[in-house]
Order: structure tokens, then sequence, then C-alpha cells
């Protein structure tokens, strides 16, 4: 039982060193979607602050040559446009819960 | 068949009355919410914004208004906008009564361009019409010729007009809808703080009430050393709940500005004012 834990764990950890690390057309391609999540955003009118952030970080990355730094950031920055929207989205019927009424 | 059809037309009309834009229920509602929350304070004094609710800051505030720290400003806002402009005219002529005693009328729909014109914007315009460039709409100059306007309808109620007119009432209503959205990653409205919890503290800082809120402005702030309009401080709130700021010529702000403003009719204009 030991030893074939002891087998899976160096697997694993085999595995862990072949994972690819992202090679510059990767990051273009995670950058663009995030620009493109970020342009959903703006459009809607709900542009968070940390998104812009994170896209900008994303885009630096990408300049240096940085495609592992570049991913995380465009990913980042991608997820928080996405959750700007779906916010923009719910807004558009909740808003009205917060109106006073006589 | 025929009679349901009747029927259903019937149900549905008061809920699309329900649903039109009613800029004067909506002020009824809105200053009948501040009476129940402050029953005891009366209509007019909303305008001291967060003095109302703290005694310390509004002795402060009393001291610091023996020499208020927009003075500086109003004098010079005074002469920028009696200096003429290289053809000649001046401010006074782009505005009714010379520009005196009229900021309680701003900001108004203009039906020929569709949009919201705040006093801020109207300056601006007065200068591009003469062939001169806008000034920023935030700070400096601007801000300083706003003071002074604003200064001389010192007492004046406000009197913000929404006309029945389709597109008056969309830009209202777009107002509305930006005023109780919440937005930016901490997922704040306007209201979540100004109309639900004015009065309480964020951080160091008392919030002030909706109502009345737009009648101090511009403001010299002490944080920031210096004269801002009201869409300088729209900018600092939607940065402090982490949401990108629009333009200050947006559209988006010029409705803003037009709801909240049309919410405090009725009170007494009191800019230039002063605040932490």
């Amino acid at each position: 039982m030991r030893g074939a834990a002891v087998v899976l764990l160096a697997l694993g950890i085999g595995f862990a060193h072949a994972a690819p690390a992202p090679d510059l057309a990767a990051a273009k391609v995670a950058v663009a979607a995030a620009d493109a999540a970020a342009g959903r955003a703006r459009a809607a009118g709900d542009q968070w602050m940390p998104t812009l952030a994170a896209l900008k970080a994303a885009h630096v990355a990408l300049a240096r040559g940085d495609a592992a730094a570049a991913v995380t950031a465009a990913t980042h920055a991608r997820h928080l446009a996405l959750l700007s929207l779906r916010q923009a989205a719910e807004q558009k019927r909740l808003w009205r819960n917060e109106v006073p009424r006589q | 068949m025929r009679r349901w059809l009747l029927l259903l037309l019937a149900l549905a009309a008061p809920v699309a009355a329900a649903a039109a834009p009613n800029p004067a229920a909506d002020r009824a509602a809105f200053q009948g919410w501040f009476r129940h929350l402050f029953p005891q304070l009366p209509l007019a004094k909303y305008v001291d914004g967060p003095y109302n609710f703290s005694a310390s800051e509004r002795a402060q505030w009393q001291q610091i208004m023996e020499l208020p720290p927009y003075g500086f400003a109003v004098d010079h806002g005074k002469a920028l906008f009696d200096a003429r402009f290289p053809d000649g005219a001046g401010y006074a002529s782009c505005f009714p009564h010379g520009g005196i005693g009229i900021a309680q009328d701003y900001p108004q729909f203009d039906p020929k361009t569709g949009r919201v014109v705040t006093l801020p914007i109207a300056i601006n315009r007065c200068r591009v019409a003469h062939g001169l460039p806008k000034l920023k709409l935030t700070t400096g100059d601007l801000a300083d010729i706003d003071a002074y306007m604003v200064r001389t309808s010192r007492g004046h109620k406000i009197d913000v007009v929404v006309p029945d007119t389709k597109p008056a009432l969309a830009a209202y209503e777009a107002g509305k809808e930006y005023f109780y959205s919440r937005r930016g990653q901490l997922n704040f409205s306007c209201a979540s703080c100004h109309l639900q919890y004015p009065g309480h503290r964020v951080r160091g800082d008392t919030l002030a009430p909706a109502l009345g809120i737009t009648a101090s402005f511009p403001i010299y702030r002490s944080k920031w050393g210096n004269m801002g309009t009201l869409v300088r401080r729209f900018i600092g709130c939607n940065k402090n709940i982490r949401s990108a700021p629009d333009k200050p010529d947006s559209l988006a702000y010029r409705d803003l500005e037009y709801f909240l403003t049309a919410m405090s009719n009725g009170l007494p204009i009191a800019g230039p004012g002063a605040r932490p």
C-alpha cells in the first residue's frame, strides 16, 4: 500500500513537471479573450477597476515575453470582467428593489 | 375570446402606468423616505449634509465657515466670469439674467441635443460658442466659475424641470437607474450609502444623505485641497467602490446629476460648500 502511494506520488510529480508552460501564442489568445470580456463589460457600463489593473498586468507581461504571467493575469482579468457582466445583467432587473416607495 | 383580451388589457394598464417615469411621485417617495429616517430634521437642513449627524464635525465646520475655504475660488470665479472673451462677449451673455442667480435651474434637458446640460457643461458650451476651448469639468477655473455662479444663487430653491417628453423622461430614468444600480467590485450603488446609510460612518467619513447632496456643490474638500464639481465627486465615489469611472461629460453622469438634483427640488441652494 505504502509502496503504491510512493509510486503514485512519483508519477504525479512527473506529470506536474511534464505540464507544458504556456507559450506566447497561448498567452496572446488569453489576453485577447480578456480584452474582449473587458470590452463587453465596458459596453455594459460596469467596468471594474481591478479588471483594468489585471488587464494592464497581462499586457505588460506579454510585452516582456513572460507567457506564464500573462496567462495568469489575463485569466484573472477575464474572470473579473465576466463577474461584472453578470452584475450588470442582474442589476438591469434588481435596481428597482432599492427604490423607496410611498 | 374578445372579453378575455379586454380583461387582460384592463389588468395590464395599471402595471404600465406604474412603470412609466413619474418624477413628481419619485420625489415624494424619495423625500418621504428621508422624513421617515430622520423625522426631526427639517427638509431645508439636508443641504448641510454630513454635518447634521455629528456635533463635533458641525462645530468644526461652523468655525471653518467663519473664513470659508472656497472664498478665494469664488473671487477668482467672479474675475473669470466678468472677463471679456476675445470677441467682446462674456459668460453673462450665454445665460438668462446674465448668469446671476440661476444655478437652481440646472441641470436642464436640452431638446435640441437630446442631452442633459449641467451648469459646468453650460459654462463650457458658452466658451465653445465664443471660440474658446473647453475647461476641465472637474476642478480648476471651471469649478471656480461654477462656485461664483452658485454663490449668486444661494438660498434659491432648486427647481429642476423634467419635461414630459420621451427623451427627457428617458434621461431622467437613466439617471435613476444609475443611482440605484449596484456596480463595481464592492457591489455598491449610490443608494447603498447615501439612501440606506446616511449619517453612518464609512471609515473616517460620515455619509451624507442623497437628499440635498447636490445643493452644496461645487465644494472645497479638505481632502482635495481645492474646489471640485459634482462630477469630481461622482468619479471619486466610483473609484471607492472599485468601479471604473465614466468620462466627466458622459451621459451617465449628466443623467445621474439630473435625477439626483430633481429629487432635491424645493431645497435651497447652499453652495459652494466645504466638506472634510
